[in-house]
């Protein structure tokens, strides 16, 4: 993307932009998902994770 | 040291990119996935979810996943959340075969657009309790207590059904200049980072003429709204998570 491109997005430095936002993406795939779905590599290839194991992560680490 | 791929998203394989440090093409036919190769110590189905437990690699994976996407904008691509690993080159290229047609038109419907966040917060409403209950006198009976306690509580409800309203009219305003739009769930306070309560977190699919239009509603929703101790705040653009994606995540 050009630079010329970028300034008329108001695209920002990565830094700047909120952890809480860009996981609400890369770990948002359109739909809830609900549940531990971790599928083993071997099978489908395709590996889920569960954000309620990262929301119950998240707030174990500020408790400590 | 065993490796497995690591899949950004998939692209339109005309579209070069000036790729990142790492990230590399594994393609079929018209479409091109975008790549990297990463230890399985890490990556594997195994490891994985204990990665995913360390906040520092996360965020290092999760800032790397978006913005490796987001270099590719405003070329279409069909992002896959960060969680996206295939055994091998040979397994992608399998996924592209099996799903062409699916990301082909996928691709045609988010070309020319952008995802644009905006997260609405409403501030004050623990300021306003504590205000409340440390101004309350000591009632003088039983029937004043039951009252005032009444009062606090029709208060919080409408400022609960107020925050509602102006998250349903905020949605409602955006989504004119949208082509799509997809409104999450508001985000729990522990994984928060604003003091306020969290009454919108909508995702909007944008065409990229109609940014300025759809940030000009945003600015005069903010303005407007700024009085009442709500905040209106833009986020992205992002590849369009919340819009395409793998037939697997949807």
């Amino acid at each position: 993307m050009s630079d010329a491109a970028r300034t008329s997005l108001g695209l920002l430095a990565t830094e700047d932009v909120a952890l809480v936002d860009v996981l609400d993406r890369v770990l948002c795939s359109g739909v809830v998902i609900a549940g531990d779905v971790v599928i083993a590599l071997a099978d489908i290839d395709l590996v889920r994770v569960s954000l309620r194991a990262l929301v119950a992560s998240v707030e174990a680490l500020e408790e400590s | 040291m065993t490796s497995v791929v690591h899949v950004f998203g998939i692209a339109r394989g005309e579209d070069d990119t000036s790729p990142a440090d790492g990230v590399r093409q594994v393609r079929d036919g018209a479409l091109a996935a975008l790549v990297e190769d990463v230890p399985a110590t890490e990556w594997s189905a195994d490891a994985l979810p204990t990665m995913l437990e360390d906040l520092g690699w996360l965020s290092e994976q999760a800032r790397r996943h978006d913005a490796v996407l987001r270099d590719h904008l405003p070329r279409p691509v069909v992002p896959c959340p960060l969680t996206t690993v295939f055994r091998d080159d040979e397994h992608v290229r399998a996924m592209l075969r099996e799903q062409g047609d699916d990301l082909s038109a996928q691709l045609r419907r988010v070309d020319g657009c952008i995802e644009l966040g905006v997260v609405v917060h409403v501030e004050g409403e623990d300021n306003q309790r504590r205000s409340e209950q440390a101004t309350t006198e000591r009632p003088a009976s039983g029937s004043d207590y039951i009252a005032a306690r009444l009062r606090r509580r029709d208060r919080a409800d409408a400022r609960r059904s107020r925050a509602a309203e102006i998250a349903d009219e905020v949605h409602a305003c955006l989504g004119v200049a949208a082509i799509d739009s997809v409104r999450g769930e508001p985000r729990p306070r522990a994984l928060d980072d604003d003091s306020g309560r969290n009454v919108l977190n909508a995702s909007y699919l944008v065409a990229l003429a109609e940014v300025d239009r759809f940030d000009g509603e945003v600015r005069a929703l903010a303005e407007r709204l700024a009085p009442d101790g709500v905040r209106v705040r833009r986020t992205g653009p992002w590849a369009p998570f919340h819009f395409v994606g793998l037939e697997a995540n949807r």
